[in-house]
């Protein structure tokens, strides 16, 4: 499997950020350090290279019908200049993806998944495009084209200094096309950090120029961010990681992510079983824990507090942690995790077991970071 | 520039022996690779630890990587301003950030260990 390259992977080079392969990607993890940047991203503004991300364009009379049958949101119902988080089901209601779908026309949708799941997604629509009735384009816009994202308290005003308007964009999930310093960019008001900001789609070119423009700022002063920061961020807030906190195994309902689904009118593949469960209800849930010591990390078992397992077997693990890590902004570490129905409460004490040693842990409501903490 | 005055191992430790008292810690290129350090698991005073082998943790916002001795020995000292802001580790490798002393077992040990330019040449190999 051969290595791809961000467009602006030169720039990496240059800046001497430190890489590392995701996904088949070669991406900066960071520029100076993971807590700096995700500092910086907390208290005032920086800049992600997400080039990774998937672009598809899927445009005709009948894209919206056809992607119905994909999206568990609704896409004929949204406004055009505007999109929405949501999910791709399979049969069985596990997660295929979640990606962001934005109206960019009256017949046009811009469908932004994972990287991991670009291939697979690109399959399913472009099938279903061969057999669509009316004439349906399905285009994959990844390649050579960079999407950067820009996310701060400060993002606002570092997009003004670059050249942007944030008027257009006023509420989250607009999109607007623009023009900054001569390079054109898509840009909607989203991100994966729990802050203000955008993200900025380039499919005319200009790179390597708007990543200059926007870093050149004095006022604000914008910090170039890596990876390793914006897995930091998005788990603060509690959002999944397709691979590792959501995947085919995983339902909505179970990943506490139904406010992207909508189940009474959807006719989405997996809507049935989505609708089942939703009526049994699901036996596990997708909790957010936090630690006063130790840092919980992907695979750590989750017994009750004092170490107890829970009913049934003496001794067994009520949970499991899907993500985890040190919180910069909380000073402590930080988990996504399954946990049975019965313990999966906010408020719960629990226990983690990190590599033989067990720390105390409790359920926390989302987000993990709340903005009461600055 | 890795310091002249000590040796390295090809874990990116380093120790540097005074008055037969051995004083360990990470290198520089070590402290970088990890990122931000923010727990420390240090061996016990009295522990006997043996060159290679795992006998702590050190942690990075990232991941988890063991700790080892280049050489062996039993432990008479840690590092408690390192165990309680680790970050110092990252800040300076070879000086405040070391990780903990021994009473060296075998002094010989160290003619196995890398000099600063070997380990510099050590370090370029593995780029």
């Amino acid at each position: 499997m051969s290595i791809l390259h961000s467009p602006i992977a030169g720039k990496h080079r240059s800046m001497g950020a430190r890489m590392t392969h995701f996904s088949s990607w070669e991406l900066p993890v960071s520029y100076s350090t993971i807590i700096a940047e995700h500092t910086a991203v907390r208290q005032s503004a920086g800049l992600f290279d997400i080039s990774h991300l998937g672009r598809i364009l899927v445009s005709g009379n009948a894209a919206a019908d056809m992607l119905s049958k994909f999206v568990t949101s609704t896409p004929a119902a949204l406004p055009v200049g505007s999109g929405r988080y949501t999910l791709i089901t399979n049969d069985h209601a596990g997660i295929v993806d979640d990606l962001f779908i934005y109206r960019t026309k009256a017949a046009e949708f811009l469908l932004v998944p994972n990287a991991s799941n670009t291939g697979k997604v690109l399959e399913l629509l472009q099938a279903a495009a061969r057999n669509a009735t009316e004439h349906i384009l399905v285009e994959d816009k990844t390649a050579g084209n960079a999407v950067f994202a820009l996310q701060g308290p400060r993002a606002p005003e570092a997009l003004v200094a670059a050249g942007g308007d944030p008027s257009q964009i006023s509420s989250r999930y607009g999109i607007s096309l623009q023009v900054l310093g001569g390079v054109e960019a898509l840009i909607s008001r989203s991100g994966y950090t729990g802050e203000d900001g955008f993200e900025l789609y380039l499919f005319s070119g200009g790179a390597e120029l708007l990543w200059d423009r926007i870093l050149g700022s004095d006022e604000p002063r914008v910090v170039p961010c890596g990876l390793g920061a914006r897995d930091t961020l998005r788990l603060e807030m509690g959002y999944p990681l397709w691979g590792q906190d959501i995947d085919t195994s995983t339902t909505p309902l179970e990943a506490g992510l139904m406010f992207a689904v909508d189940l009474d009118s959807g006719n989405f593949a997996g809507v049935q079983a989505l609708r089942k469960q939703k009526s049994e209800g699901a036996q596990r849930k997708l909790s957010a824990l936090m630690l006063k010591a130790g840092i919980p990390r992907a695979g750590c078992r989750i017994f009750l507090a004092g170490g107890r397992g829970g009913a049934g077997a003496e001794g067994e693990p009520v949970g499991i942690v899907t993500s985890g890590s040190f919180s910069p902004s909380l000073g402590r570490g930080i988990a996504l995790g399954y946990i049975s129905l019965d313990y999966a409460s906010a408020g719960t004490e629990l226990t983690v077991d990190i590599r033989g040693t067990r720390y105390p842990a409790q359920i926390v409501t989302k987000p993990l970071y709340k903005k009461e903490n600055k | 520039m890795s310091p002249d005055d000590r040796q390295y191992s090809n874990e990116h430790e380093w120790v540097r022996i005074e008055a037969g008292e051995a004083t360990i810690g990470i290198s520089d290129h070590a402290q970088d690779a990890l990122g931000d350090i923010v727990f420390l698991q240090l061996p016990e005073v009295g522990q006997k630890v043996s060159a290679g082998e795992s006998c702590g943790e050190i942690e990075s916002v990232k991941s988890v990587s063991p700790m080892h001795s280049p050489i062996s020995g039993t432990v008479t000292a840690v590092n408690q301003v390192a165990v309680d802001t680790p970050e110092i580790v990252n800040r300076d490798a070879y000086g405040e950030g070391w990780l903990f002393k021994l009473e060296a077992a075998n002094a010989s040990e160290v003619d196995g260990l890398m000099t600063g330019s070997e380990y510099e040449a050590f370090i370029e190999e593995q780029a």
